[in-house]
């Protein structure tokens, strides 16, 4: 029985999503990635000096994702998820990290770290784990700023004003969004484990009475045959078998309860226990 | 004529132990029975008895107890009726018995509680 679940208290940073939403959500961050890369690839056509191999190098890491994520579809692991859409991630940033100072210097005109800036949000509704996704918005936070302070001064100037401290909006928005999806994942996770519990409760509490039932004819049967051997006209030659049928019956039903002692949680019946003794104690 | 308990109960041993308490210690015949079809065979004698006591479950696809409760009324039984049970009391079953206002006996009862109310029990004049 879940008992285990629903007496620990789940963390929302430690919720872990189906491995299907999380499957769904990391093939929408690959494509993600992969349109993003190819539109940086036309863009920067624009700026002859840009390299275009970060785009490429991205949209490759993204097309690779997608086929390792279509072959492996029906033997889908957990870990794989998760780390694909790190390395997505992480190609993005470094993607424009690379680029922000070519579009910061040569391009006429240019909307500043529009690519961070939706990182941050995207990052906060669909990281297949909530640290992959602060991990994100952090790098986003921490690595705009300081492109800003490495753009030239005729650069910085160019930019609009607030610059680029709006990174820290998005950011801030980024982390409450993620937080706030998880904590609902978190309550998710909970109400199922719930629900769970009583199912199996309703199950457990099912087969102890189907027991019980089954044990009553017995423990009649040894009620009337005590009394009987009280009496003198008792054959006990009659009676003995019986007795000793209805303890074979009650070996049997011990037996049939016996496969429910695994689905028992030993450990929360103890401490229910001891919490029980000690409010006694002080009662 | 000494007087009669009608038992019905699936469990043979049951049933044995029941015939001969209720002989040995209140000098009654009890008319046992395994399930409601082999009534049939003995009309008379249970129409006659003071007392029916009737097991709920009688194994699986035969008629329960509340079917042979319902017989036992259509063939005008004039003794009380008790079920004896091993089912909770939540029992769907026995839900249905309460409604009915019939006594239900738990198993395992006392056998000095059972003997006094087998001996108490009496048939109606109507």
């Amino acid at each position: 029985m879940n008992q285990k679940n629903s007496s620990q208290k789940i963390k929302f940073h430690n919720v872990q999503m189906s491995i299907n939403s999380a499957w769904t959500l990391v093939i929408i961050a690959a494509s993600f990635n992969m349109f993003g890369s190819s539109m940086e690839l036309l863009n920067s056509q624009q700026i002859p000096m840009a390299p275009q191999w970060p785009a490429m190098a991205s949209a490759s890491i993204a097309f690779v994702s997608l086929i390792l994520l279509l072959v492996f579809k029906k033997t889908k692991s957990s870990a794989l998820a998760p780390t694909i859409y790190l390395v997505n991630s992480l190609a993005f940033l470094a993607l424009h990290m690379i680029k922000y100072p070519y579009y910061a210097e040569y391009a006429v005109s240019w909307a500043p770290f529009q690519a961070s800036k939706m990182a941050c949000l995207f990052a906060a509704l669909i990281a297949p784990r909530y640290w992959i996704g602060l991990l994100m918005i952090g790098l986003h936070l921490t690595a705009v700023p300081l492109q800003y302070f490495n753009f030239s001064p005729a650069a910085q100037a160019k930019l609009a004003l607030g610059e680029p401290w709006i990174i820290v909006a998005f950011a801030i928005a980024g982390v409450f969004t993620l937080t706030h999806r998880y904590r609902g994942l978190a309550l998710e996770q909970k109400n199922s484990d719930l629900q769970a519990d009583q199912i199996a409760g309703k199950k457990l509490a099912g087969a102890f009475l189907q027991v019980r039932d089954m044990m009553n004819t017995p423990l009649q049967i040894i009620e009337l045959a005590v009394t009987m051997i009280r009496s003198p006209a008792t054959d006990y030659e009659k009676v003995l078998p019986k007795l000793e049928r209805a303890a074979a019956d009650l070996k049997l039903i011990n037996a049939e309860l016996s496969r429910y002692e695994s689905e028992f949680d030993w450990k929360q019946e103890h401490e229910m226990l001891n919490k029980e003794r000690s409010e006694k104690y002080l009662n | 004529m000494r007087s009669k308990v009608v038992f019905l109960d699936d469990s043979s041993d049951l049933r044995e132990l029941m015939a001969d308490i209720i002989n040995i210690k209140l000098d009654k015949d009890c008319l046992c029975f395994a399930r409601l079809s082999d009534f049939e065979n003995q009309i008379e004698a249970i129409l006659s008895a003071d007392l029916a006591i009737l097991d709920i479950n009688l194994g699986p696809n035969e008629p329960t107890g509340i079917d042979a409760y319902h017989w036992l009324k259509q063939k005008n039984f004039k003794g009380a009726v008790v079920f004896l049970t091993g089912h909770a009391r939540a029992n769907p079953m026995i839900v249905e018995i309460a409604k009915l206002g019939i006594p239900v006996l738990e198993k395992p009862i006392e056998a000095l509680k059972l003997l006094s109310i087998i001996a108490k029990s009496k048939r109606s004049k109507t």
